[in-house]
């Protein structure tokens, strides 16, 4: 879990970052293959390109941008459940100090509750969008050709 | 050309005989199933990326053999448990395909 929760993290808020490191490891592969082919007796050039496409195609293949929003949209969906849990807990002993402050309500209000809830999901909601529609214009050709 | 899982199945088995960057992991797959299987280089790295997000893989920057940096993927306690589960699904499933494919008219 703590595994997961520090990816997601990394992902929001250092991708330059991220996108940096994942320049470079694609950008390792690519000169090893490279090394590899010219091993076995491949002009560099003509290995270069090879390299390129073996593994090209399949990135931009292989993902499509729906299958990339949802990734990134189910790691937020997950760290809201986490909290709305966490917060519905933590807030049931809170009622208790505030009980003599409030007028004309209940301390456990469903509405109240449910209120909150969706008010923040929908914040929470917002927040994940933005960098999951963010990374399905990661162009890899782009990547690829930025080394 | 593979059934489903089984590329995360061969991540996690060669991740687990000593840490690996990407490139180290396509050959090692190459090279414990006596060059017979090979992974479509593409595919390594959406693998990759999703082992680690559920968990299954930690990575780190570190040196590789022609003294790159280079990203080294191992194994998490969560990882060395599902390859457990997961070799334990794998066997289960070929022997009942070895049994079934061997079964002949007058044993039924």
């Amino acid at each position: 879990m703590f595994d997961v929760i520090s990816v997601f993290l990394r992902r929001l808020f250092r991708r330059n970052q991220f996108e940096r490191e994942l320049t470079e490891e694609l950008g390792f592969h690519l000169d090893a293959r490279v090394e590899d082919l010219v091993g076995r007796g491949l002009d560099p050039k003509e290995a270069r390109r090879r390299a390129q496409i073996e593994i090209g195609v399949r990135v931009a293949m292989g993902a499509t941008r729906a299958g990339i929003l949802a990734l990134v949209l189910r790691r937020g969906a997950w760290l809201v459940v986490i909290g709305v849990a966490a917060g519905i807990a933590a807030s049931y002993p809170g009622t208790r100090l505030v009980r003599h402050l409030l007028f004309d309500t209940v301390p456990l209000d469903p509405a109240a509750y449910a209120g909150a809830v969706l008010v923040l999901g929908a914040v929470a909601a917002t927040a994940s969008l933005v960098p999951a529609l963010g990374a399905t214009r990661v162009d890899p050709a782009v990547v690829l050709r930025g080394e | 050309m593979f059934l489903p899982g089984t590329l995360d199945l061969l991540i996690l088995k060669a991740v687990s005989l000593g840490p690996k960057h990407g490139y180290g992991v396509l050959l090692r797959i190459q090279q414990i199933s006596g060059d017979a299987l090979t992974i479509e280089q593409g595919a390594l790295y959406p693998a990759l990326f999703k082992l680690e997000g559920r968990g299954l893989l930690a990575s780190e920057w570190g040196t590789s053999e022609n003294n790159r940096r280079a990203k080294f993927y191992r194994l998490t306690p969560a990882g060395r448990r599902r390859l457990r589960e997961a070799t334990g699904e794998w066997d289960r499933l070929a022997a009942a395909m070895t049994s079934a494919l061997a079964a002949k008219a007058e044993e039924i």
